[in-house]
């Protein structure tokens, strides 16, 4: 049982306000994961919902219980934090078990808990040992432990990974899918990392200066962005958003390119003639050829970028910039001159205005 | 539990500073605003104090026993401070260094810093004993000098509480500035040694610039101790002989406890207080001036 | 770099000066302290002749060094205990609490710091004197005279202050979340966490009131209740007593604070490189 539940959620600092109007609803086993630049209310957001940060308006429950105005250790959470926070002067084994002492849970449980939990994390040998005599993997672990141990109803995991290194990163990503997997704990997770958001996530926050921009599973966020913020914000390389201009041609609307080009859009979308639009193209869906090309937006490579598993081709067409990215390995050339086929049906349109989506009626 | 409920969180703070706000107060800023009011008071025993205004201050001014215990003051805060900084930025660069036998000498030649005045005035006694016996005045007789009088003559004494005042500041400024030393960037010395500079000319254009924070804090502290002095000259020569040694704080002292002038002594301790809060004042905006170039 | 010959035994000698300068006068009363021939005034010895005890157990027995030895190794624990105390309560309100007011408590008590205690000697004795509010007795004459007024100490204040200060915020809310109230988290989670600087403050605070001279001279005028610093003087005009004898005091006295100087040599170290460093 472990569901979260934020309403009309407004804090201010001074006369900042740093979190506007939230509500979201985190059902019982969720894994929700806040994601937005630094300053988009992120962290006070969870450490609201600790406790640890009092809400200006607004309520939080946890099990439908209201605990706005309850103290961290009265809403039956644990966190994991960035710094890991481990207490230096304590062993691994006292770290893990403080929170069941100052419960006044009797020596004995404790030790076996603490056991228990280590062993599940792989930590018994190291139980004795002070946090300095850790590895930073060693550590994180150690505090996922401490939040284990106390089989809370809900984590809160604030930024967890990035202290780690990159490889670290992938592992112990697993790791918390895997722990998640297993418990089944509702878990709120808040990184700025957008793969850490994609592949942990069963619910993404999309947040920017306090606000939801958008919530919901990872993969409809992906596809379907409501402006260019989210759009942006997911998906690495980041999608193309090329200013362009819809011409009407007997209700099919399409964009004309600063380059003279003209890309249909596809019949349905809420637009008018002449409208200033953004033309959104995710780098996976534009398709290239070499040479130039009637249909397509001619450029030329800049740059190759060669992962060995992916390439990702940046190219400068005429006043704007479009990058591409495939899997399989083609003999391209900064210099060359292509021709880039965006795949029409996985164009988004955005006012260019507003950065709001315009979408498709779903009827035509 | 009480201490959740938000209408009494702002109580926490002031629970945690409640014992210290109590000694603080009544062993600290009562007496300050006490002696403050004291100094507008002629101070009596029997019956009520009599209100005098600015009459105390006023005789501060034309005092001569006071203006002479200035004066020996400033001879002691000045020849303390440039004595005492440059004696001990001299021995930081002969004792600078982490190899086992300097630690030894370092901690060694400490002694004197961490023994209490009280002591330390014993063994000046002692040491400049004016008879022949005295351990200096042997060590002069080698050079067939006669016995000096030192803290019993006039002429001398003075200096001799200086340098005890020296002889306790010195390791204690010390350890500031190997501080102060081990502090340096090592790269500097290694980018001057590149560009081809003497050692003299590291010490100047690496070593002394480093050391600013180091000379601010020991001059500070010389300044502060020099002006409030009282017990090293209490404990050595009492203000005598002939007042060749009273300064500022063993008059005051003499002035409220011996001829239980209470009012007058608050009057000037309270002109010491305020002079000591300018020189402070003073130190901080020149320190953040030169922080800021 | 290689020392030629001539070098290192300047280097040699220099050491050797400022060992004779600044510890010699200390061995000089050791060596006389345990000397048996009586000294003249002023006279040292370099080396005990026919070494004996016997002016330290005088000292001890008939002079009662004991009893001084106790006073001042009494306030100087309690008063530095209390003192430390108090100033780390109120170090942790400074640094890990944001409330309305802390900026005035904090100058008031650093205006204190540049206030030479002498300056407040007078105003001090009138109120030693006086009655406490509530308690409706005087303090004047006992131990919490001289202990009482040096437990406020701004130094000790500031400087766990600073220190308190330099802790991750994160520490304190997982003590937080992990269930600790305002004085857990004090005891359990910031105290150990600068255990270095409570060593510096009480060791700082340990040699302040050690030092304390006029302190004892005016809130004590029993001789029973003498600090040791306060009965040097009286002793050395006793024209009775023999000069190794209260040589041999001398010696007692200056024991404690080497002792403690040793054993927490790091901290105060590390206290006085902060202010080096800092500025």
């Amino acid at each position: 049982m472990g569901s979260v539940s934020l309403h009309n959620i407004n804090k201010s600092f001074k006369a900042v306000d740093v979190i506007h109007d939230v509500a979201l609803e985190i059902e019982d086993g969720e894994f929700c994961v806040l994601i937005g630049p630094s300053g988009s209310g992120k962290s006070t957001l969870l450490r609201i919902i600790a406790g640890l940060e009092e809400v200006t308006t607004g309520t939080v429950s946890i099990n439908g219980k209201d605990v706005t105005e309850l103290p961290p250790k009265q809403r039956d959470i644990a966190m994991v934090f960035q710094t890991y926070a481990l207490y230096p002067q304590m062993t691994v084994a006292e770290n893990m078990g403080f929170a069941l002492k100052l419960a006044g849970m009797p020596k004995a449980q404790i030790a076996e808990k603490v056991r228990q939990t280590a062993r599940m994390l792989e930590l018994e040998p190291l139980l004795e040992r002070l946090p300095k005599a850790l590895s930073g993997g060693q550590r994180q672990r150690v505090s996922m432990g401490r939040a284990i141990v106390r089989d809370p109803s809900v984590f809160l995991f604030d930024e967890p990974l990035s202290n780690l290194d990159a490889k670290l990163r992938v592992q112990v990503r697993g790791e918390i899918a895997d722990l998640h997997r297993r418990l089944g704990t509702t878990s709120i997770y808040v990184t700025h990392d957008q793969v850490e958001a994609m592949t942990l996530g069963q619910k993404i926050v999309v947040l920017r200066d306090g606000r939801v921009e958008q919530a919901g599973p990872p993969l409809t966020l992906y596809n379907d962005p409501i402006n260019t913020f989210v759009a942006s914000f997911l998906g690495t390389p980041s999608i193309n958003l090329i200013e362009a201009c819809v011409e009407m041609r007997g209700g099919e609307a399409a964009a004309r390119l600063p380059d003279g080009a003209l890309l249909p859009l596809g019949s349905g979308h809420d637009c008018r003639e002449g409208q200033a639009i953004l033309y959104g193209i995710r780098p996976e869906h534009v398709g290239i050829v070499a040479g130039g090309q009637e249909g397509g937006i001619t450029a030329t490579i800049h740059a190759v970028e060669n992962t060995g598993s992916d390439m990702v081709i940046l190219s400068d067409a005429q006043g704007f910039r479009v990058s591409a990215a495939f899997k399989e390995q083609r003999p391209l050339e900064p210099g060359q001159t292509v021709t880039l086929i965006p795949d029409h049906s996985k164009v988004r349109v955005f006012d260019a205005g507003s950065g709001k989506r315009i979408r498709r009626h779903e009827n035509s | 539990m009480w201490f959740h409920s938000k209408r009494l969180r702002w109580t926490i703070p002031w629970l945690f500073l409640a014992p210290a706000l109590i000694v603080f107060t009544w062993f600290k800023f009562v007496p300050i605003i006490r002696g403050l009011v004291m100094s507008f008071y002629k101070v009596r025993f029997s019956g009520s104090d009599q209100w005098v205004g600015l009459a105390n201050f006023e005789r501060a001014f034309s005092d001569s026993a006071l203006h002479a215990a200035t004066l020996n003051t400033l001879i002691y805060v000045v020849s303390t401070t440039i004595a005492g900084g440059v004696l001990s930025f001299a021995v930081a660069m002969a004792l600078e260094g982490q190899a086992r036998h300097i630690r030894i000498i370092r901690t060694a030649i400490f002694i004197p810093a961490v023994t209490s005045i009280a002591v330390l005035a014993e063994i000046w006694r002692i040491l400049f004993y004016p008879g022949a016996t005295g351990v200096v005045n042997q060590m002069l007789g080698v050079f067939a000098i006669a016995p000096q009088g030192f803290m019993s003559d006039p002429d001398q004494a003075l200096f001799i509480v200086i340098l005890l005042q020296i002889w306790k500041n010195v390791p204690y400024n010390m350890v500031i500035f190997i501080a102060g030393l081990a502090s340096i960037n090592r790269e500097l010395y290694d980018a001057a040694s590149v560009d081809g500079a003497s050692a003299l000319r590291k010490l100047w254009h690496v070593t002394i610039p480093g050391l600013v924070p180091a000379f601010s804090v020991v001059i500070m502290l010389s300044l502060i101790r020099g002006f409030r002095v009282f017990t090293e000259v209490y404990t050595t020569t009492g203000g005598g002989p002939a007042d060749a040694t009273e300064v500022i704080m063993t008059n005051i002292f003499k002035t409220g406890f011996e001829r239980f002038d209470y009012g007058y002594a608050a009057a000037v301790s309270f002109l010491l207080f305020a002079f000591t809060v300018c020189l402070t004042i003073v130190h901080v905006t020149v320190k953040n001036r030169i922080d800021r170039t | 770099m290689k020392m030629t010959i001539p070098q290192r035994i300047a280097r040699g000698l220099v050491y050797a000066l400022l060992l004779i300068v600044f510890c010699g006068p200390f061995w000089g009363i050791v060596a006389t302290a345990f000397t048996k021939n009586t000294v003249q005034p002023g006279q040292l010895v370099l080396w005990p002749s026919n070494p004996t005890f016997d002016h330290f157990i005088y000292a001890w027995t008939e002079v009662k060094i004991w009893i001084y030895l106790f006073n001042s190794l009494f306030v100087v624990a309690i008063a530095t205990v209390l003192q430390t105390l108090v100033s780390a309560l109120a170090a942790y309100a400074l640094a890990r609490k944001k409330f309305r007011g802390a900026a005035i408590v904090s100058l008031a008590i650093i205006s204190t710091m540049m206030l030479p205690d002498e300056v407040i000697a007078i105003p001090l004795y009138l109120i030693l004197h006086a009655e406490l509010p509530l308690l409706h007795t005087s303090i004047y004459n006992t131990y919490a005279a001289m202990i009482l007024p040096v437990v406020g100490w701004a130094f000790s204040v500031f400087l766990l202050t600073e220190f308190m200060k330099a802790i991750p915020r994160d520490l304190e809310d997982a003590a937080r979340v992990d269930g600790a109230n305002e004085l857990q988290i004090f005891w359990r989670v910031v105290l150990p966490l600068v255990r270095p600087a409570l060593g510096t403050a009480t060791i700082f605070g340990f040699l302040m009131i050690w030092d304390q001279y006029l302190l004892p001279l005016i809130a004590v005028d029993d001789r029973n209740l003498y600090t040791i610093p306060v009965v040097l003087r009286s002793l050395r005009v006793d024209e009775v007593l023999q000069q190794n004898i209260f040589i041999a005091v001398t010696v007692i006295a200056t024991v404690p604070c080497i002792v403690v100087y040793l054993l927490l040599q790091k901290q105060f170290n590390r206290g006085l490189m902060s202010g080096a460093v800092k500025g």
